[in-house]
């Protein structure tokens, strides 16, 4: 009974994660990211930061920025309709 | 682990092969977690013919030496990170815990006028993020940039936290608040003192969780500060790990007169994890009844 007890959490948690689920890991890839250069190792958070604060490219950073916003946006609204879906609570009721 | 007599009866004894399996199982586990962590302290504790001996990873040093130690605390940088980010760690904790407690205590209060708009607004923060780009806009309109307002300030009210303290607040039974207001107490003492020491277990957790967070701070003080006087550890631990990445190999001439780069850069590691380290065991315990009793009912 642990597990099914431990559900409405663990949905909660993961439908929450999903939304900075294309940050993935900036502060080691930044860190390494010398190492391997920038075409293997550039993600959309390390773009962000070496166009547009090092590089000063506001604009098309800041889109890729908002772009990535919508997407964790849309993931958390979709993964919680789905957990309505099959009966879940989620994360909030509308 | 246990002994069976510590076992409820209504269990089975494990069988043997169960049990080694498990015990293989967290040794592995066991092992893949101190490994390294064993490696990073004994580098840090060798000298350099040590070091190169192995091939850069020492497993126990055979002559431990604190000279790296020495030399970092000696340059004063170090220390001065340290102080940096213990300040910010300890302001920041204490400026964060007294917004956040204040903020889910009115949120938590069922008669609170306009408290759903101030709620959702907090939510919607977990729900959408515009990106490093307009973070960065608003500190330095703020006037923050290169100040240590500036570690503290976008993150001070963390939602999630907020959620889960707001949501032990509204377990407290409404009769015991009820019976504090028969008694003449207002809301602050009421907060004060019936509802925080009620709330003990979870406020350490909340305080823990942001007191990490501060302290391993460092995309914020990597985008705000340019000031490298004003660099909290995980900058100065980078700047170190950085700066010495092309000098492999080159320093065999004065091999013993200076600490090695491989052990100055794990000291410093070492300096960083150490706090986190002493503070986890003693919260712990609270983890358990501290976050979920919060956050399970919605």
């Amino acid at each position: 009974m642990t597990l099914p007890g431990l559900l409405p959490v663990t949905i909660l948690l993961l439908i929450l994660n999903l939304g900075t689920i294309l940050s993935v890991g900036f502060e080691q890839i930044l860190l390494q990211r010398d190492n391997v250069g920038p075409e293997a190792g550039e993600v959309l958070d390390t773009y962000v930061y070496f166009h547009g604060i090092i590089d000063g490219a506001w604009g098309p950073s800041a889109a890729v920025g908002l772009v990535k916003g919508l997407i964790g946006t849309g993931l958390i609204l979709g993964a919680n309709k789905l957990a309505h879906l099959f009966g879940q609570e989620g994360v909030y009721r509308t | 682990m246990t002994a069976p007599t510590a076992r409820p009866s209504w269990m089975e004894r494990p069988s043997l092969a169960g049990t080694i399996v498990k015990a293989v199982a967290i040794a592995v586990i066991l092992a893949l977690v101190l490994y390294p962590f064993l490696t990073v302290l004994a580098t840090s504790l060798s000298d350099q013919g040590e070091i190169s001996k192995s091939g850069g990873l020492v497993l126990w040093p055979s002559h431990p030496t604190l000279a790296a130690y020495r030399t970092i605390f000696a340059g004063g940088v170090v220390t001065r990170a340290l102080f940096v980010s213990i300040g910010v760690t300890v302001f920041g904790t204490a400026a964060s815990m007294l917004a956040t407690i204040a903020m889910a205590y009115g949120l938590s209060r069922r008669d609170m006028i306009g408290g759903r708009p101030i709620l959702l607004v907090a939510l919607f923060t977990m729900l959408f993020n515009a990106g490093i780009i307009p973070n960065f806009l608003v500190v330095k309109q703020l006037g923050l940039l290169n100040s240590y307002a500036s570690l503290v300030v976008p993150v001070l009210v963390s939602a999630f936290n907020l959620v889960v303290l707001r949501n032990f607040f509204m377990n407290i039974p409404q009769e015991l608040i009820d019976s504090a207001r028969i008694d003449g107490a207002g809301e602050l003492s009421i907060l004060i003192r019936l509802v925080l020491p009620l709330s003990k277990a979870v406020l350490a957790v909340v305080a823990l969780f942001y007191a990490v967070e501060y302290w391993n701070s460092f995309f914020h003080a990597l985008l705000y500060l340019s000031d490298t006087g004003k660099w909290p550890l995980s900058l100065v631990l980078r700047a170190y790990v950085l700066q010495s990445q092309p000098t492999a190999g080159s320093t065999d001439a004065m091999a013993n007169q200076l600490p090695p780069q491989e052990g100055i850069q794990m000291a410093v590691v070492i300096i960083a994890i150490v706090p986190i380290l002493l503070v986890y065991p003693f919260l712990q315990r609270y983890f358990t009844k501290g976050v979920l009793t919060g956050a399970v009912k919605g």
